[in-house]
């Protein structure tokens, strides 16, 4: 049995992607925390392209980039499915998550910016979990339909991170009345036990966000 | 597997819908292309990719799939056996889908965004970038080839295709600002991959002439500049 071991760092949803698709996979692994602000020698020699967590490391060969982990993962360890077999069904979820990716610099502007672009990242976010909601979810209990699959991992953070990120901001994204199935989906997430006894604990993620929405706010005034 | 059973919507001059014409190529399948219009979508399009209303769209038996190496991630699978297009190892596959990553991420903005530069100074940073890229390229060109000719080993694969898809552009790039990106010095396993891979019988019919590309990128400019701002 080769060895796992995953570079990452708490609050990042990042790591908590590969974090929930091993323990959904009943895979072993250790858990190496990153300093980020003090990158270790193993982080850039196993990431040196970017420098990034979360890295997976299996045998002493490193993965990078948290979605192309989470299909290593996959692929690795076949018990537990977190993709359909069907083609065709695989094809969407991929083209789901890699709307996700694709989209992340919106909502990074929404918790970033201040005044009018802020107001701009807002919109364009709600209109964004809207066609998640509508076209990607659709009326399914999971992404991944009756259980939970990659997809579902990749959109974890709106579940685990968006309300503490909203909080700090003070503005309101996924309202439970315009966004009822969607919302309905992140409470379902997080009840799954793996979810649940893996997500960080929401007042440190809320002072976490609360820090680096004044710094943000800070720097957009210099 | 009838034509009309798998159909693509496309344009010739774009590097994303190469990547899943050579994949159909590559597994022999029969396909009817239609072609999009520069400047106006058809509805066929606005139907079948009503997220982000663009090109390529595979057409499977009624069913659409979008974004290029999602498409050629279902070719793959769908149609096996016929030679495997990702690699069989999952670490080699995630290596792979890394660089393709990288590659639409990183390297290919960079490139876009030198037509635009708004000075020399951007201009040349940009190219720096792109130039930088190449050379990491030329690394992981080493490292997945294993000494073969392509980045799929003997045949052309997943990587092979996300960059090659690239070259024409490349090379019209470099006709049309006099430099030499890919070079013998720096990338000479690159150099030489490209020649090979824009010969190869899967993609040469596929794969735009620079010349064209030139010509094609002054009316896209004159397009663009009528576009709402």
């Amino acid at each position: 049995m080769e060895e796992v071991k995953l570079l990452g760092a708490r609050p990042s949803p990042f790591s908590y992607r590969v974090i929930w698709a091993l323990k959904l996979k009943g895979v072993c692994y250790e858990f190496v925390e990153e300093n980020l602000s003090n990158k270790s020698a193993w982080l850039l020699q196993y990431n040196p392209v970017h420098k990034k967590i979360p890295v997976l490391i299996h045998g002493g060969k490193p993965i990078a980039e948290s979605t192309i982990i989470l299909e290593y993962i996959e692929e690795t360890w076949p018990q537990n499915p977190l993709l359909p077999e069907d083609p065709y069904e695989r094809a969407m979820a991929r083209f789901w998550i890699k709307f996700g990716e694709d989209k992340n610099p919106t909502f990074f502007a929404f918790f970033q910016t201040v005044g009018e672009e802020q107001e701009k990242a807002a919109k364009e976010s709600k209109e964004l979990l809207g066609i998640i909601e509508e076209l990607g979810l659709g009326d399914k209990k999971f992404f991944g339909g009756d259980k939970v699959g990659l997809t579902d991992v990749a959109f974890g953070w709106i579940a685990g991170w968006l309300q503490p990120m909203e909080e700090a901001v003070g503005v309101k994204l996924l309202e439970p009345g315009s966004f009822p199935r969607l919302h309905l989906w992140t409470q379902n997430f997080k009840e799954v036990a793996v979810i649940k006894e893996n997500l960080p604990d929401y007042d440190e993620m809320l002072a976490y966000f609360k820090s680096l929405r004044q710094m943000f706010m800070a720097l957009a005034k210099s | 597997m009838a034509k009309s059973d798998v159909k693509l919507i496309g344009a010739w001059a774009s590097p994303f819908v190469m990547r899943p014409r050579i994949a159909l190529n590559i597994k022999s399948v029969e396909y009817e292309f239609l072609e999009e219009i520069l400047g106006s979508k058809s509805q066929l399009l606005l139907e079948s990719n009503p997220v982000h209303k663009k090109i390529p769209v595979l057409i499977h038996g009624g069913k659409p799939i979008c974004e290029s190496l999602v498409i050629v991630e279902y070719i793959d699978e769908v149609w096996s056996p016929g030679p495997a297009i990702l690699p069989s190892d999952p670490h080699d596959r995630a290596l792979a889908r890394f660089w393709a990553a990288y590659l639409d991420e990183k390297w290919f903005p960079a490139m876009r965004n030198i037509v635009t530069a708004k000075d020399e100074e951007a201009r040349k940073a940009l190219m720096d970038q792109v130039g930088e890229g190449l050379v990491l390229l030329e690394g992981a060109f080493s490292k997945c080839s294993k000494g073969k000719g392509f980045f799929g080993g003997d045949q052309i694969g997943y990587l092979d295709i996300a960059f090659g898809s690239f070259l024409g552009w490349l090379r019209a790039l470099e006709k049309m600002n006099g430099v030499k990106l890919m070079d013998e010095t720096k990338t000479p396993g690159l150099l030489k991959w490209a020649d090979s891979f824009s010969s190869h019988p899967a993609v040469k019919d596929v794969f735009p002439e620079t010349e064209k590309l030139v010509e094609f990128a002054k009316v896209l400019a004159k397009f663009k500049a009528t576009l709402p701002k």
